[in-house]
């Protein structure tokens, strides 16, 4: 069965904390073998797509973000929609053309790999990471290091599934799904 | 207050005194500790023995903070981790560029 919750927030930094908050109401459906385990995961993921919505597609303080939790046992899919236009690969935006389908591409470099993204269709970029096989000599990790993009690859390894779409609604989302294998 | 800086030993302690260390204030911390480790020393102890959640925002202040401080011929190391933010510690691998103590007296020490 799907079921789902919508949550709305002014468009302010404020309402981070309601925002990580609400996962612990939510996880409450979910009957998991370390609920706290789940609920650090979740916050941290919200906690940074919420602060990346803010940050790349600013909206006034009046405005609302919303977001979508659907119930889709044994998983949790959450959307949430920017006013963005997507992510960028290769010059195009989505809807991606034909050619860019079956293509990966490299979104960013962190300090234990690769953060890619697989063109999966014309509206789904499927982002995945990819660790170092060795681990960077530390002088070269001090001189290369930086915080750019560490969010994202927090939610990719978190997340089981973690998307750039564009939905039925013609939405831009990162879209993340969760999934419970312990479910009671 | 979300944080304070105490020098101890020719050491700069900045103590964070929330639960939640996050982009509501990782800003204002970064900007500041940078000026100290400027202005004072570039052997720095962050004491996060308070903290149970920290995001990528608070995690990249530490970094600018760590890069500024080897800059300067110093260090930034880290004291207090509690398991969930350890956890982000392991999750980034930030681990490997920090040194982490349990003690804030022993990361002082160590410089």
């Amino acid at each position: 069965m799907q079921k789902q919750i919508i949550l709305s927030v002014p468009s302010d930094l404020e309402y981070l904390a309601t925002v990580e908050n609400f996962v612990d109401i939510l996880i409450q459906h979910f009957k998991v073998k370390d609920p706290e385990l789940l609920s650090g995961q979740l916050r941290s993921t919200v906690n940074e797509a919420f602060v990346n919505i803010l940050k790349h597609t600013p909206k006034s303080k009046d405005q609302l973000v919303t977001i979508y939790f659907e119930l889709q046992k044994p998983s949790l899919l959450i959307r949430f929609p920017d006013e963005g236009k997507g992510m960028k690969i290769n010059g195009y935006y989505p809807p991606y053309p034909k050619k860019l389908i079956g293509t990966d591409h490299l979104i960013l470099t962190t300090l234990d790999g690769e953060l890619r993204g697989y063109v999966e269709n014309e509206r789904s970029l499927k982002l995945w990471f990819k660790k170092n096989v060795k681990d960077m000599p530390l002088d070269d990790i001090l001189q290369h290091i930086s915080a750019g993009g560490m969010g994202l690859s927090i939610i990719v390894k978190f997340m089981d599934e973690t998307r750039f779409i564009l939905d039925e609604k013609n939405r831009h989302c990162l879209e993340v799904r969760k999934s419970f294998k312990d479910v009671g | 207050m979300e944080f304070s800086f105490d020098l101890k030993n020719g050491v700069l302690v900045a103590k964070i005194h929330k639960k939640r260390a996050t982009v509501e204030f990782s800003g204002q911390l970064k900007e500041e500790l940078l000026k100290k480790i400027d202005e004072q020393t570039s052997n720095v102890v962050v004491d996060l023995s308070e903290c149970e959640f920290v995001d990528s925002s608070f995690l990249g202040a530490l970094v600018a903070g760590l890069k500024k401080a080897t800059m300067r011929n110093g260090d930034l190391k880290i004291v207090g981790l509690q398991p969930p933010v350890r956890a982000m510690f392991e999750l980034t691998r930030l681990y490997r560029i920090f040194d982490i103590f349990d003690k804030q007296e022993d990361a002082i020490n160590s410089f």
